[in-house]
C-alpha cells in the first residue's frame, strides 16, 4: 500500500489523508445509496399489497352485484383509510427519494475531488474514461413527474378517495332522504 | 366524511358531481404540492449558509 501523507505534500501524486478519506467515503456512500433503492422498492411492494386490502375485502362479501359506489360501511372506511396511509406511504417514498439525490450528490462531489486532483497530477485519461457527472448540485430534488411510481401514487390513491366521497355522499343523501 | 358531506349538501352548497370532481383534485394536488414543497425545502436545506446556520 502506498504511503498516505497527512500534511501539505509537494509530491502532488503522494497519495494523502484526504484521499483516502474520499475513497472510504465514495465506497460508503455508494453501498448506502444502494441499500435506499432497495429500501424504496420494499416500500412501492408494500404500497401495492396495502392498495390490493379493498380487493381482498370485496372478495369476503360474494356478492357480485355490489355496486362500486354502493358499498358497506366496512368498504367505505377502508377506501378513506387506505387513501390516507396511500398519501403518508406516498411521502416516506418521496423522503428515500431525496436521500437518495443526496448520496448521489455526495458521490458527485467525491467523484469531483478526483478530477481536481487528476488535473493537479496531469492525468488526462480520467476525463477520457470518466462518463458520471461531478457537479454535487445534480440531480434536481424535483425532478417532476415523470417517475412512474409517481403517477401510480397520482392514480390510485385519489381514485381510492373518490370512491370513498361518492359513497359516503350516497349515504349521507339516503340517511336525509328517510329523515 | 359522511358528516362533513351531509352538512354541506343540507346547505346545497355543491351537487354530488361537483362534491367528486373537488374530492379528485384536491387528492391530487396534495399529492403534487406535497412534493414540490419538500423537495424545494430539501434544495433550500442544502445551500451552505442555510444548512450551517440549522
Amino acid at each position: 500500500m502506498a504511503d498516505i501523507t497527512s500534511g501539505p505534500v509537494a509530491d502532488k501524486t503522494t497519495k494523502t489523508a484526504v484521499d483516502e478519506f474520499m475513497l472510504t467515503e465514495y465506497q460508503t456512500i455508494a453501498t448506502a445509496h444502494f441499500d435506499l433503492h432497495n429500501g424504496l422498492r420494499q416500500n412501492f411492494r408494500f404500497y401495492l399489497g396495502l392498495i390490493a386490502i379493498p380487493v381482498t375485502v370485496f372478495a369476503v362479501f360474494k356478492n357480485p352485484d355490489m355496486e362500486i359506489f354502493a358499498l358497506p360501511k366496512v368498504m367505505l372506511y377502508l377506501f378513506g383509510v387506505i387513501a390516507v396511509l396511500g398519501f403518508l406511504m406516498f411521502l416516506n417514498m418521496i423522503n428515500m427519494r431525496f436521500d437518495i439525490i443526496l448520496y448521489t450528490r455526495a458521490v458527485n462531489g467525491v467523484r469531483s475531488y478526483f478530477k481536481i486532483r487528476a488535473e493537479e497530477t496531469g492525468n488526462a485519461i480520467f476525463e477520457v474514461g470518466r462518463k458520471l457527472p461531478v457537479d454535487k448540485n445534480r440531480p434536481p430534488y424535483n425532478e417532476g413527474f415523470n417517475r412512474a411510481y409517481t403517477w401510480i401514487f397520482m392514480m390510485i390513491g385519489p381514485s381510492q378517495f373518490c370512491i370513498h366521497v361518492r359513497c359516503s355522499q350516497k349515504r349521507a343523501t339516503a340517511r336525509s332522504d328517510y329523515f | 366524511m359522511y358528516v362533513v358531506l351531509k352538512n354541506v349538501q343540507r346547505l346545497g352548497l355543491i351537487t354530488s358531481n361537483s362534491a367528486l370532481v373537488a374530492a379528485l383534485v384536491t387528492w391530487v394536488m396534495l399529492h403534487i404540492l406535497s412534493y414540490v414543497l419538500l423537495s424545494r425545502l430539501r434544495e433550500q436545506k442544502e445551500i451552505p449558509g442555510v444548512r450551517d446556520a440549522a
